[in-house]
């Protein structure tokens, strides 16, 4: 078997259990994967820098990042779970650095291509949308 | 023999004894369900919403393909220490390292006061000392393992959805996949906890996080559910820790919604290893019930005795072919008189004991006894619970008029035998039974009755086994009828009043049970050898005669004997205070775990051994 093609299938399987991705069909995986690039980082590698404007969206397929302001690990993150998608949506930068906690693999959608990513794949903008308002929920629950 | 057939009969073999001793579990729940957590902490068992649901986790039935939920040490040797946090069901796993301690606590939140309950397993560890590095792995697999799933990975943990159930696993601690399960590694430090709330949602549920301090919460209120639940306890006696254990893993058993109390929160544990008496004990007996009742009235607990009153008042109301009897003899936790058996042949079974059965066949069976059992539970539920509605004892004096019309019948008796009816003498011990006590109700409540019709009854059933349930060459009250065999069922004749517990003929029949059917204070049911049953293979002990035979030598004034077969019997409970079925040769527990009937007798003979002595 080809091995681009085989790899491109374990990419598929891995994509497909991503809350994200969950309502899509594998042939409907294989189609949108030439919109994205599949990126990778080395543990402790700096995946975005406070302040940074042209992040982009990256998901999380695999490993664990650290979201980190001023020195502290304000939260972990891994697959499932995504990120940038804020500065790109508002323009503008970055509110805390990024850093891979263990070898990181990540989907990347740059930042002029993620209106488009998103209007092509309304239910992954659905699945986006549910995890926002859950962040907000938790965020508003910490505030009381 | 073909070494590749040998190789993989040794392959096999060795997976068989992969399995952790039955007794080598606690459990937790939320009177809705339980779940059984191996002391290497691997919950393999846990039905989801209810008791009688299909299993999420039953890798006790089948290591492989059962599925199973566990959170231990990455390291190679440590080892485990169970214990309850004391007067609650919250269970603390214990793992010692020469590198560190850590713990895991285990525990089902009770929903308070009307909000709908939520199905939710909290499991948190903890870092006690050094340093402890925990994997996870959760692998579901739903409805008894013959439903597919699909695992979903979300930002704040795991999603499984299968057709029939979803659950989500939240946890902070980041997941992987392993197969169609989900897998992760994490390291505790002193004082540091990780969180995984595992929880019954919608399928379009997004998980949330957990934060500590709502852990925390859910966690004090928990534990606090059960010392106040457990302080009504009256008890003051001797073995009050193991009575109370015993109370406390009775109220697990019961169904909340309902009222209803089950046999035993599991299926298909066998009476023998390898073999096939493997049955579904995650229904309401209500021979058990009743006992169960007892028990928990005995220790002063009145609201559970009036929530199944209720469950039961809505049987009597229904209505059922008149030949059958009034009652089935056992029940849904829902009420629903429908429990067909089913074996699941995909699963090998505990240590390769096949069948695996859910449902349970002997629903339909004849068993006298239960009017006696249900007489017996509503009279004390009357004289220290609630007193009986009109209505219900309307409904009850058409039960007792229904068993002075049919209790001189062949039935299949208190034990279930499936090799044909018999005149059981335990079963008119028990038909003696309900009429007596209804006649006490009627006389000391002035409420009405056909007394002498009931009368006429009771003293007709009580001439027969003075004549035919009395063998007068082995001078001992025997099984049924027609056999010399010994039966334990009737060392209940002193405890439910029927005979002095000093009459000669009672203590002839003690001591021909003591020496046939007792075996180092442990009571066989009957002798399988020569009373055949229908059934296959052999048994061990049954744990609530032994309790039962502990009351009758107190009862006959046989107190040190008592005493010592009671302390005895103590010994064969495992870590926990827990019982199974049964106790087998080398002491190990068999059968459906934990067992409501051993632990209700546990209770009943521990309340009046304490008062006897003094």
């Amino acid at each position: 078997m080809d091995d681009a093609l085989s790899v491109d299938l374990a990419l598929v399987e891995s994509v497909s259990r991503l809350a994200l991705f969950t309502d899509l069909e594998y042939s409907e995986i294989q189609s949108l994967l030439p919109m994205v690039e599949e990126v990778l980082f080395h543990e402790g590698q700096w995946v975005v820098r406070r302040g940074q404007t042209d992040v982009g969206l990256h998901i999380i397929v695999d490993g664990e990042v650290s979201v980190v302001l001023e020195g502290d690990e304000l939260a972990a993150l891994s697959k499932g779970s995504f990120f940038g998608e804020i500065s790109v949506l508002l323009g503008e930068p970055t509110v805390a650095d990024i850093i891979a906690r263990t070898p990181l693999r990540c989907l990347y959608v740059s930042p002029g291509d993620v209106e488009q990513f998103l209007l092509a794949n309304p239910r992954v903008m659905y699945r986006m949308l549910q995890t926002e308002a859950r962040r907000l929920q938790t965020t508003d629950e910490l505030r009381i | 023999m073909d070494p590749t057939v040998q190789a993989s009969e040794a392959a096999q073999a060795a997976s068989l004894q992969n399995y952790l001793p039955i007794a080598e579990h606690g459990i937790i729940g939320d009177l809705h369900s339980i779940a059984l957590v191996g002391t290497d902490a691997r919950i393999d068992w846990y039905c989801c919403p209810s008791f009688d649901s299909p299993s999420v986790f039953g890798g006790i039935l089948d290591r492989q393909r059962g599925g199973f939920y566990r959170i231990a040490p990455a390291i190679d040797e440590w080892i485990p220490k169970q214990l309850y946090l004391p007067d609650t069901n919250v269970l603390i796993t214990r793992f010692l390292s020469p590198g560190g301690v850590a713990e895991v606590q285990d525990f089902m939140p009770i929903q308070r006061g009307a909000a709908e309950h939520r199905h939710r397993l909290i499991r948190r560890a903890l870092g006690v000392r050094g340093e402890m590095r925990f994997r996870i792995e959760v692998q579901p697999r739903f409805d008894y393992g013959r439903d597919e799933h699909e695992t979903t990975f979300h930002e704040n943990g795991v999603l499984f959805t299968s057709p029939g159930l979803s659950l989500a696993l939240e946890t902070a601690v980041p997941l992987d996949f392993r197969g169609s399960g989900a897998y992760g590694e994490f390291t505790l430090l002193p004082g540091d906890t990780a969180t995984f709330v595992l929880e019954q949602v919608p399928e379009t549920y997004v998980p949330r996080s957990y934060s500590e301090a709502e852990t925390r919460e859910a966690f004090e209120e928990t534990v606090e559910y059960w010392r106040r639940w457990l302080s009504q306890s009256r008890y003051q006696g001797r073995w009050r820790e193991m009575l109370n254990r015993s109370a406390l893993t009775l109220k697990l058993m019961t169904y909340r919604p309902t009222g209803a109390i089950v046999a035993a929160p599991t299926t298909s544990l066998p009476e023998q290893i390898g073999g096939a008496r493997n049955w579904d004990y995650r229904y309401t007996w209500i021979r058990d019930a009743a006992f169960s009742l007892y028990a928990l009235l005995r220790m002063g607990f009145t609201e559970e005795a009036s929530a199944f009153m209720d469950w039961l008042t809505e049987r009597f109301r229904e209505t059922r072919p008149a030949e059958a009897g009034p009652l089935q003899l056992m029940y849904g936790i829902d009420g629903r008189s429908e429990l067909t058996e089913e074996e699941l042949l995909h699963l090998e079974g505990y240590r390769g004991s096949a069948p695996v059965r859910i449902g349970n066949g002997a629903a339909d069976q004849l068993q006298l006894d239960i009017y006696g059992e249900l007489m017996d539970s509503v009279y004390l539920s009357n004289k220290y619970g609630a007193p009986i509605f009109h209505d219900a004892w309307m409904d009850l004096t058409r039960i007792v008029d229904w068993v002075c019309e049919n209790w001189d019948q062949a039935d299949e008796g208190i034990w279930e035998v499936r090799g044909g009816r018999q005149n059981f003498t335990y079963s008119r011990l028990m038909s003696w039974v309900a009429i007596e006590r209804a006649m006490r109700i009627a006389v000391q409540r002035g409420l009405p009755g056909d007394i002498r019709r009931w009368r006429s009854s009771r003293d007709e059933i009580y001439a027969q086994i003075m004549a035919k349930g009395w063998h007068e060459e082995r001078q001992a009250f025997v099984q049924h009828y027609d056999t010399d065999v010994l039966d334990a069922g009737v060392l209940l004749m002193p405890l439910v009043k029927f005979i002095a517990p000093t009459d000669p003929r009672w203590l002839s029949t003690l001591d021909a049970i003591t020496s046939e059917l007792v075996s180092d204070s442990l009571v066989y049911r009957y002798n399988i050898e020569i009373s055949p049953d229908g059934l296959e293979g052999d048994e061990g002990t049954f744990s609530i005669c032994s309790f039962w035979y502990v009351e009758a030598l107190a009862r006959a004034g046989r107190l040190d004997e008592a005493r010592l077969a009671f302390e005895k019997m103590l010994t064969y409970a495992n870590h926990l205070g827990l019982y199974a079925e049964e106790i087998g040769l080398t002491g190990e527990a068999l059968g459906n775990f934990p067992q409501a009937f051993t632990h209700l007798a546990l209770i009943s003979a521990g309340t009046y051994l304490d008062r006897a002595l003094g």
